[in-house]
C-alpha cells in the first residue's frame, strides 16, 4: 500500500472514530450517565428509577 | 398503573440481605450480582419466571426495606410500587413477602405491613437451614393458620423449597391475609375517615386504602420520589388536621400505632417460634468475636488487603507478560506485512500500543474482583463496613456510606448511584462528594506504571511495591474521610447520623457468583479497552503525529510539534511545579476522559514501539523502560522515583473521569457539585503533588 493511500485510509479511520465519539455523545445526552461502561444497572431501570431530591 | 398483561405481577419484598435477588435469580434466571453486605439491591429488577403449568409471571425484585414507612428513596420506591403510587411501574396483583428466618420477629413488621395492603401475600422462609442449624424451630403450620396466608419453608441459595414456592405462585386462589391486628382506639376514627377519603378522592380500593392511611398516619409520608402520584387535596387536608389535633392533645400518634403492631408481632413470634436448646454463640458469633474486635478486626482486615496486593502482584506477573509479548507480536506481524506509512503508525504506533497497554492490566483487575467478590460472597465484606463505620462516624459519616464507598473501589459510578440508600440529603450529598477519592480500578493502571517505572523489576523487594500501593489505596480512603469531615463541619452541616448494621451468617463462597463477577468485569473492561480507549489511542496518536516535521525530525521533536504536543506545552507552566512536563500534561489532558487512558496516552507519547528494549532489563515491558530513559531537555531523568510518586498522589485526588462528573450531575440534578467536586478534588491534587514534590525536591529525593 502506498503511502499516499496509507494515509488517506488513516485519515478515514480517524473521520470513523471521530463519528462515533459524536454518537456516543448524543446517546449520553439523551440518557445521561456511563453508557453502561461502569457496571451499573441498564439504562433502562436507571431512567425508570430517576428521582429528586 | 395495572398490569397490562395477563401474566399475574409478583413482587419480592424483604428486609435488606434476606436473600432476595438469590430468590430473584432463582425465580427468574436472570443474571444479577449476588451481595452479602446490607442493601445490595439498591435497584428494581424485572424478570420472567413460569408456572407449573409453563405460564408467564412476571416478578418485580424491590429494594430491601426493613417498614413500608420509607425512610430513604429506596424504601419510598418499595412502597410507591406496593401502593401503586408509580405509573411507571405494573401494581403487583401479589406479593412475596420473604424473610429470614433466623430473625422472624424483625422481618414480620414488614411482612405485616404488607399484610395489610388487601393482596394476596406468599411468606417465603429463608434460611431454613441455618434455622435448623441453630437448634431453633419454626411452628410453619401455626404461622400459616395465623396470618391465612401460604408459608414456605425454603432455602433461596441451594434451590430448596423453590418448587414449593413456584407451586404457591401458580395457586389462582391464594386465600388473603387475615388481619390479626386492631388499630388502637384512639387513632381508629382517623384511620377510618382517612380511609374514605382516600377510596373515594385517591381512587384507592378499600383494603389499599386502609393500608395507606395507616402508613400516612406512621411515615408521614415525608419521603416522595419522582414517578410518584401526589395526595388529593382532601386527603392531605384530613391528614393535616388530624395531626393538628393530636399534636395540640401532645399525643404520639405514629408511636403508638408501631408499638401496637410490635406487639402484636411479639405475640405471634413467642406462638411459633421455639429458640433453640442451646441458646449459646453460633459459630458466625464466634468468628466475629474476633473479626470485628476493635483490634484484632483491624489487624485482619490489613492481613486481607496485603494478601489481596500481593496476589495482584505475584499471581498476575506471568500472564501480564504473556498479554505483552503478544501485543509486540502483532505490531511486530503488522509492521512486517505493511510498508511504511501513515496507517501502519496508527495502527501500531496508536491502536495496538494504546489498547494492547490497558489490556496487559487484565489479570491484576481480574485478581482484584475475584478477591472483592469472594469476600462479599462470604459475608467478611459486612463485617469490614462494620469495622470501617466506628471510624466513619468519627467524621460524621453516616455507616450507610460504606457500601457506595466501597463499591467506589471498583468505579465511583455505581458508588455514587449507591448512594440513594442514604436517607439524610446531607449525608448522601458528602458521600457522592468523597466516593470518587476512594481509588477506582481504572487507577489501578497508572499506580502499576508508576511503581513499575520507580521500582524495575526484581531490584525492589515485592513488599515494598505492595507497601506503596496499599499507601496509594489507605491515601484515597483517608482523605475521602478527611475531606467528608471537613464538608460535615462546613458545607453540610447536620447532625451525626445513626445506623442499625445487619451482620449475615458467613457462607462458603459460591464460586459460580464469584466467577461470574469476574467474567462480568472482564468483559466490561475489554469492551472499555476496545470502544472508548481504542477511539482515544487513535486520535491521540493523530494529535501527536500531525502537523508533521520535517522528515530530519527526531521522534520527539515531531510529538512537541504536534497538536498534543502543542497542548502540553500550554499547560506546562502550571504542571511544572509538581514535576510533569508537556508530555505527561498530554496524558493529564487525555486521561480526562478516562483516568485509565494515562496509560495508553503515554504509550502513544512516548513511542514505545521505537524504543530499543535490547539493552536494558529483558524481563521489563518497553513502555517502562522508555518512561526511565525519559529526559527533561537540560538531561535530568523525568520519571524520578518522586515524579512517579507524584504523578500517583495526584491521580489519587485528582477528578479525571468525565461520566463520573456526568453521573453526579444527574444524582444532584445540578452543574454546581459536580463542578464544585471537580475543583475541590483537581485542586488538592495539585496542592498535594506540590507539597510532595517540592518538600521531596528540597530534601534531595
Amino acid at each position: 500500500m502506498s503511502p499516499t493511500l496509507q494515509t488517506a485510509a488513516a485519515v478515514a479511520l480517524l473521520v470513523l472514530t471521530i463519528a462515533w465519539f459524536i454518537r456516543r455523545a448524543i446517546k449520553r445526552r439523551r440518557n445521561p450517565g456511563c453508557g453502561s461502561d461502569c457496571g451499573c444497572p441498564t439504562a433502562d431501570i436507571k431512567s425508570k428509577l430517576t428521582h429528586k431530591h | 398503573m395495572k398490569s397490562e398483561s395477563t401474566a399475574p405481577v409478583f413482587a419480592i419484598v424483604g428486609n435488606p440481605n434476606c436473600g432476595k435477588s438469590t430468590l430473584f435469580n432463582a425465580l427468574t434466571g436472570l443474571k444479577q450480582k449476588v451481595g452479602n453486605y446490607p442493601g445490595v439491591t439498591v435497584e428494581k429488577k424485572q424478570g420472567t419466571a413460569y408456572s407449573q403449568h409453563g405460564l408467564p409471571l412476571t416478578v418485580i425484585d424491590l429494594p430491601g426495606a426493613y417498614s413500608l414507612a420509607a425512610r430513604s428513596p429506596d424504601e419510598a420506591v418499595t412502597r410507591d410500587v406496593l401502593l401503586g403510587r408509580r405509573a411507571d411501574t405494573p401494581t403487583p396483583d401479589r406479593i412475596i413477602c420473604l424473610v429470614d428466618a433466623t430473625n422472624l420477629e424483625r422481618n414480620l413488621y414488614l411482612v405485616h405491613q404488607v399484610m395489610d395492603l388487601g393482596r394476596p401475600v406468599i411468606l417465603a422462609l429463608n434460611m431454613m437451614d441455618l434455622v435448623e442449624a441453630s437448634g431453633m424451630t419454626i411452628r410453619i403450620g401455626r404461622l400459616q393458620t395465623a396470618l391465612g396466608i401460604p408459608v414456605i419453608p425454603c432455602e433461596a441459595v441451594n434451590g430448596k423449597g423453590l418448587i414449593e414456592l413456584k407451586l404457591a405462585m401458580s395457586r389462582t386462589d391464594l386465600p388473603l391475609p387475615r388481619h390479626a391486628w386492631d388499630v388502637p382506639g384512639a387513632i381508629a376514627a382517623a384511620v377510618a375517615e382517612l380511609q374514605a377519603s382516600l377510596a373515594l378522592n385517591d381512587g384507592k380500593s378499600p383494603l389499599s386504602a386502609r393500608a395507606e392511611a395507616l402508613l400516612l398516619l406512621t411515615d408521614q409520608d415525608s419521603i416522595r420520589v419522582a414517578g410518584s402520584t401526589p395526595l388529593s387535596a382532601r386527603t392531605a387536608e384530613i391528614l393535616a388536621t388530624w395531626k393538628k389535633r393530636w399534636e395540640a392533645e401532645g399525643m404520639d400518634w405514629a408511636g403508638t400505632l408501631v408499638n401496637s403492631r410490635y406487639e402484636a408481632i411479639g405475640r405471634l413470634a413467642a406462638e411459633v417460634v421455639q429458640p433453640g436448646a442451646a441458646s449459646g454463640p453460633t459459630v458466625s458469633d464466634r468468628i466475629d468475636s474476633v473479626v470485628t474486635h476493635p483490634l484484632w478486626g483491624w489487624l485482619i482486615l490489613g492481613v486481607v488487603m496485603t494478601l489481596i496486593f500481593v496476589s495482584i502482584f505475584t499471581l498476575a506477573e506471568y500472564p501480564m507478560d504473556w498479554i505483552g509479548n503478544g501485543v509486540s507480536a502483532l505490531a511486530g506481524w503488522v509492521k512486517g506485512a505493511l510498508a511504511p506509512g501513515d496507517l501502519r503508525d496508527l495502527l501500531t504506533d496508536g491502536a495496538i500500543q494504546g489498547v494492547g497497554t490497558i489490556v496487559t492490566f487484565l489479570p491484576q483487575i481480574l485478581i482484584l474482583f475475584f478477591f472483592i467478590g469472594l469476600l462479599e460472597n462470604t459475608g467478611y465484606m459486612a463485617r469490614a463496613a462494620f469495622i470501617m463505620d466506628r471510624m466513619m462516624s468519627r467524621v460524621g459519616l453516616n455507616g450507610r456510606s460504606f457500601i457506595p464507598l466501597l463499591s467506589s473501589y471498583a468505579c465511583a459510578i455505581p458508588g455514587i448511584m449507591a448512594t440513594r440508600t442514604i436517607e439524610d440529603p446531607k449525608d448522601r450529598l458528602t458521600t457522592i462528594l468523597v466516593a470518587p477519592l476512594m481509588s477506582c480500578s481504572a487507577r489501578l493502571p497508572v499506580y502499576l506504571l508508576m511503581i513499575a517505572a520507580m521500582m524495575p523489576g526484581n531490584l525492589v523487594p515485592l513488599a515494598t511495591k505492595v507497601g506503596l500501593m496499599l499507601f496509594m489505596y489507605a491515601i484515597g480512603t483517608f482523605g475521602a474521610f478527611g475531606f467528608a469531615w471537613l464538608f460535615k463541619r462546613t458545607l453540610l452541616k447536620g447532625a451525626p447520623p445513626l445506623m442499625i448494621m445487619e451482620l449475615p451468617p458467613y457462607r462458603l463462597p459460591g464460586l459460580k457468583d464469584v466467577a461470574m463477577h469476574m467474567v462480568q468485569r472482564a468483559g466490561l473492561f475489554l469492551k472499555r479497552a476496545g470502544t472508548v480507549i481504542l477511539g482515544i489511542s487513535i486520535i491521540l496518536w493523530f494529535l501527536s503525529t500531525y502537523p508533521k516535521s520535517p522528515a530530519t525530525a527526531t521522534q520527539t521533536q515531531q510529538v512537541e510539534h504536534s497538536f498534543a504536543g502543542r497542548a502540553g506545552h500550554a499547560i506546562e507552566p502550571l504542571i511544572k511545579p509538581i514535576g510533569f512536563d508537556w508530555r505527561i500534561g498530554i496524558g493529564l489532558i487525555s486521561s480526562f476522559a478516562a483516568r485509565e487512558v494515562f496509560v495508553s496516552s503515554t504509550a502513544v507519547v512516548f513511542s514505545v514501539e521505537n524504543f530499543d528494549a535490547t539493552n536494558d532489563h529483558a524481563d521489563i515491558a518497553p513502555l517502562r523502560v522508555a518512561l526511565r530513559h525519559a529526559r527533561w531537555p537540560d538531561g535530568r531523568a523525568l520519571f524520578t522515583p518522586l515524579v512517579c510518586l507524584t504523578l500517583m498522589i495526584y491521580y489519587v485526588f485528582a477528578m479525571q473521569c468525565m461520566s463520573t462528573i456526568a453521573v453526579v450531575r444527574r444524582e444532584t440534578n445540578s452543574w454546581r457539585w459536580p463542578i464544585f467536586q471537580t475543583l475541590y478534588m483537581t485542586g488538592a491534587a495539585w496542592i498535594f503533588s506540590f507539597i510532595i514534590y517540592q518538600v521531596g525536591t528540597a530534601i534531595g529525593f
